[in-house]
């Protein structure tokens, strides 16, 4: 009897912790990774974003150079890719760029975009450019690999 | 057995802990529909926000039109165009808006413009700090750090330029520039990297990891083992010569590979170690690298080198060196677990005579983050013998011997580009006595 009360609160507990978890969840903005039309790139893993984000896979299967590209500090979509692709934060993701040029792993961090309309205008006009934008920003110009979160 | 208390409600007995249980779940639900109602305060602040942006960006609209008609109005008056105005102003449009964006073939031109003149990236990194002691002549006092200009230049899509160049305080007080390193690296792909120039010697871990810098670094210094020869280092951590690097197709496993070829060291006394220039001998040193950072595991790293070299000093007896390491660490935003050991194995004896001397190292180290405060531990431990015919004569450089001792400190970040350590060391030594010693440390980063 006691057990049996004991599970069922417990049971409760978790419902109300899951409950919780999906409202966080639902308050994040929904992201698309992107890549220019052109692109044959097939759908991405997040292991595969986070490898070409990260600067670990830094070519195409051709041969051609990525460019990653971010939208600026402090915007939604950035804290989704942030958190689904790096698993880092603010701070942690300047750092990692730090090092990684000091250590010679990437050649220079992604490129800052100011706004979405930038983005998209890059995504168009780079062949070998890889983004991203919210799912009510993606339109004919460019080619989704990956939905998040 | 549970005591049970008689309670009455609406003519029910309840036990006590299904009235405590009871409460503290109504009270979970109490805070779940807080967090939910602050949830949906949120969602509805954000709403309220995005509809002014919306009102905003249609009045930017309007004007954005009014001048592309006063701009024709103009141009028509003029007979030229001024197609950077309306770009500008897009450029500077807020974020999140539906403005029409600059058309691919401006953005295009902007990509050719920027890749036509090769850009050079400066970076800063230095520290400072205070020192007390109880070592024999030594004495307690501030002092700078190394001053460190970090340069990174990209010359075509595949070729770019590394350059580092130190000022580093000396103990007679002056001030010493160094080129740390130097290097043209061409990358061909993932798989197949080279460079030429001077660079950090990919012998274990932590030499690559984190260079010079002292603020990428947990602790205020470095491993004895990994000490730069300016503070009583001994291996080669430094090279000029060519290296090779790259990934090797393995799936999850993540092995990559570092193949080097170069002058070597100069253990001499008063000779720089690396041999910038010239090299004492035609033989030259060979490293091989091989390291696993396994996909399923993020932040795990293992790996080993094997380092070669065959050392020439003025008495024109020669000495094999070979140099082992392994590692595994772990890091991650919480935590960092590091561990290394070398072997380091010398053939030929003072007198040239036929003989081996192996010298054995190892450090631990490991820290957790709590917010911006970071407590860590390490003990390093280093054991070169008293005939070791490099390390242990005094005419082939300082004498290495048994070094060993824990460090314990506290790292605390104050913004992402500055920190404040605290370290606390206990240093044995064979042949010297033990010494205390406390020091504190401001890095930075920009």
């Amino acid at each position: 009897m006691h057990k049996g009360i004991l599970l069922t609160i417990l049971a409760l507990a978790l419902m109300v912790s899951c409950l919780r978890l999906l409202t966080v969840s639902a308050a994040l903005e929904e992201v698309d990774v992107v890549v220019n039309k052109s692109n044959d790139l097939a759908p991405l893993s997040r292991e595969e974003a986070r490898r070409i984000f990260m600067g670990d896979k830094s070519s195409w299967r051709g041969g051609k150079r990525i460019t990653v590209l971010m939208l600026a500090p402090d915007q939604p979509e950035r804290v989704v890719i942030l958190q689904a692709v790096f698993k880092m934060n603010e701070s942690e993701y300047t750092k990692y760029f730090l090092q990684a040029a000091f250590t010679g792993h990437v050649l220079a961090a992604p490129r800052d975009l100011p706004s979405a309309a930038q983005m998209k205008a890059h995504l168009a006009a780079n062949p070998n450019a890889i983004g991203y934008l919210r799912k009510e920003d993606v339109d004919d110009g460019v080619k989704v690999v990956l939905k998040l979160p | 057995m549970p005591n049970f208390v008689k309670d009455t409600v609406k003519g029910r007995r309840f036990p006590r802990h299904v009235l405590v249980y009871g409460g503290a779940l109504a009270l979970l639900l109490a805070l779940n529909q807080t967090v939910t109602a602050s949830a949906y305060a949120d969602d509805q602040a954000q709403a309220d926000e995005r509809e002014v942006l919306r009102r905003m960006n249609e009045q930017i609209q309007e004007l954005q039109a009014k001048v592309k008609e006063l701009e024709a109005r103009l141009n028509d008056v003029k007979g030229g165009t001024s197609p950077g105005a309306v770009e500008s102003s897009a450029a500077r449009s807020a974020p999140g808006e539906v403005t029409p964006p600059p058309t691919p073939s401006s953005a295009v031109q902007e990509s050719q413009d920027n890749s036509s003149v090769p850009s050079v990236k400066l970076r800063m990194f230095g520290d400072v700090g205070y020192e007390v002691s109880d070592q024999k002549g030594e004495t307690n006092s501030f002092h700078i750090g190394t001053l460190d200009l970090f340069m990174t230049g990209v010359l075509t899509d595949r070729v770019s330029v590394l350059g580092e160049v130190l000022f580093t305080p000396l103990k007679d007080n002056s001030i010493g520039l160094d080129v740390e390193r130097l290097l043209l690296q061409y990358k061909q792909n993932d798989h197949f990297s080279f460079a030429i120039g001077r660079y950090h010697t990919a012998i274990g871990y932590y030499n690559t990891a984190f260079h010079q810098g002292a603020w990428f670094q947990t602790a205020i210094d470095r491993p004895f083992m990994y000490a730069f020869d300016d503070q009583g280092g001994f291996l080669p951590l430094q090279e000029v010569g060519v290296t090779v690097s790259g990934q090797v197709p393995s799936g999850n496993l993540g092995l990559n590979y570092v193949a080097e070829i170069g002058n070597g060291r100069a253990h001499a006394l008063g000779s720089d170690p690396a041999q910038n220039f010239q090299d004492t001998n035609n033989g030259k040193s060979f490293n091989f690298a091989v390291f696993a950072r396994p996909r399923e595991t993020p932040g795990l790293e293992a790996g080993f080198s094997t380092y070669h070299d065959k050392l020439t000093f003025s008495d024109n007896i020669n000495h094999g060196e070979l140099i082992s390491t392994a590692y595994v660490v772990y890091t991650s935003s919480n935590y960092e677990f590091l561990n290394e050991a070398m072997l380091v194995r010398h053939s030929g004896s003072i007198t040239g005579a036929p003989g081996i001397f192996h010298t054995s190292g190892f450090y631990t180290q490991f820290s957790r983050r709590f917010g911006k405060y970071r407590p860590y531990f390490r003990y390093s431990y280093v054991n070169a013998g008293v005939r070791e015919p490099i390390y242990g004569d005094p005419a082939d450089g300082p004498i290495v011997g048994r070094r060993n001792g824990p460090s314990l400190g506290l790292r605390y970040d104050l913004n992402d580009h500055a920190a404040f350590k605290l370290q606390y060391d206990y240093l044995s030594q064979r042949g010297q006595k033990s010494f205390n010693a406390l020091e504190t440390q401001f890095s930075f980063a920009f």
